[in-house]
């Protein structure tokens, strides 16, 4: 699962500044779960956004969409087809496929990100994702007993333990 | 109270908040009229949306009533409510509104003093920012 992180709204709404109707689009998929860009919290960052520039004394017209997967084109013009032409820019709450995916089709509108992505994990507990892939493209797992060393290891290292073991045992 | 105050919004919980606020209508308790009552199943019913959408609607504060802590009759509702709202404080701030505009607070079903005074105590801290 990709697990992403919101930006703050300081730096979401300084991507923003000069437009006047936005499009926030949410991705039910992985970033629904990491709770970083849902249906949910399309509404908290839209309500945000609408409260920030109220305060302001700006108008802002904020939309909402959720698109059930943002990295497949067909599920992005099937969800947002009717959508885009009434808005000056897209805010998009999926991950970086999902951003480049709406990029490519919605060449004419300006799409920004409203989140980091971080990396490939497992939920651990709730609230809680661990990394566990690199997408390095060259996977080894079979000769590693299911464990990646190199995205599971604090330097990334291969051929552990490195300098800093602890009986033969890496300290982590 | 006169008109022009802004409104406060309470969620009150049907089984303790709501109680106490019917309560205190019996009791002739006298408190701010600018506050409006919506009647929850459950403190847990409320979300930091429920939180957000009154403010962005023009309400001046909001108040999260439910139960005392280890009486929910959902067990946890009031816990749920408590961290919703300090996330929803959080939000607050990085918008600019000050995050003590939104309050969780517990009680009983025969608290019906405390629920005037809460809701005085949040016209005085509005008034206070103004």
């Amino acid at each position: 699962m990709i697990i992403a992180a919101r930006k703050s709204l300081e730096e979401i709404r300084n991507m923003l500044s000069g437009y006047k109707r936005i499009l926030v689009v949410g991705c039910g998929t992985c970033v629904t779960i990491c709770w970083a860009g849902g249906e949910k919290e399309v509404g908290i960052l839209s309500s945000q956004l609408r409260l920030a520039s109220s305060k302001d004394g700006n108008e802002l017209s904020v939309m909402e969409a959720v698109v059930e997967r943002q990295c497949e084109k067909e599920m992005v013009i099937e969800e947002l087809g009717d959508k885009v032409p009434g808005v000056e820019a897209i805010l998009s709450m999926g991950c970086g496929a999902g951003v480049q995916t709406m990029a490519e089709l919605f060449e004419e509108k300006p799409i920004f990100p409203a989140l980091n992505t971080t990396f490939i994990g497992m939920p651990e507990k709730e609230g809680l994702w661990l990394e566990m892939c690199g997408a390095c493209g060259d996977c080894f797992l079979d000769r590693t007993g299911g464990i990646c060393p190199v995205v599971r290891c604090a330097k990334g290292l291969l051929n552990g333990p490195c300098g800093g073991n602890l009986e033969t045992r890496c300290r982590k | 109270m006169t008109r022009e105050n802004k409104k406060i919004i309470a969620f009150c919980c049907a089984e303790s908040a709501y109680r106490a606020a019917d309560r205190a209508g019996r009791l002739r308790i006298r408190y701010p009229d600018n506050v409006r009552v919506i009647r929850i199943p459950c403190a847990g019913r409320v979300s930091v949306l429920h939180i957000l959408k009154a403010f962005e609607k023009g309400a001046a504060g909001v108040l999260v009533m439910g139960c005392q802590e280890g009486a929910c009759r959902h067990l946890t509702g009031n816990i749920r409510a408590k961290e919703r709202v300090k996330y929803a404080k959080d939000l607050l701030k990085e918008v600019g509104i000050n995050g003590q505009r939104v309050k969780m607070v517990n009680f009983g079903p025969d608290m019906a003093q405390k629920f005037a005074r809460e809701i005085e105590e949040m016209v005085e801290k509005i008034k206070e920012e103004k």
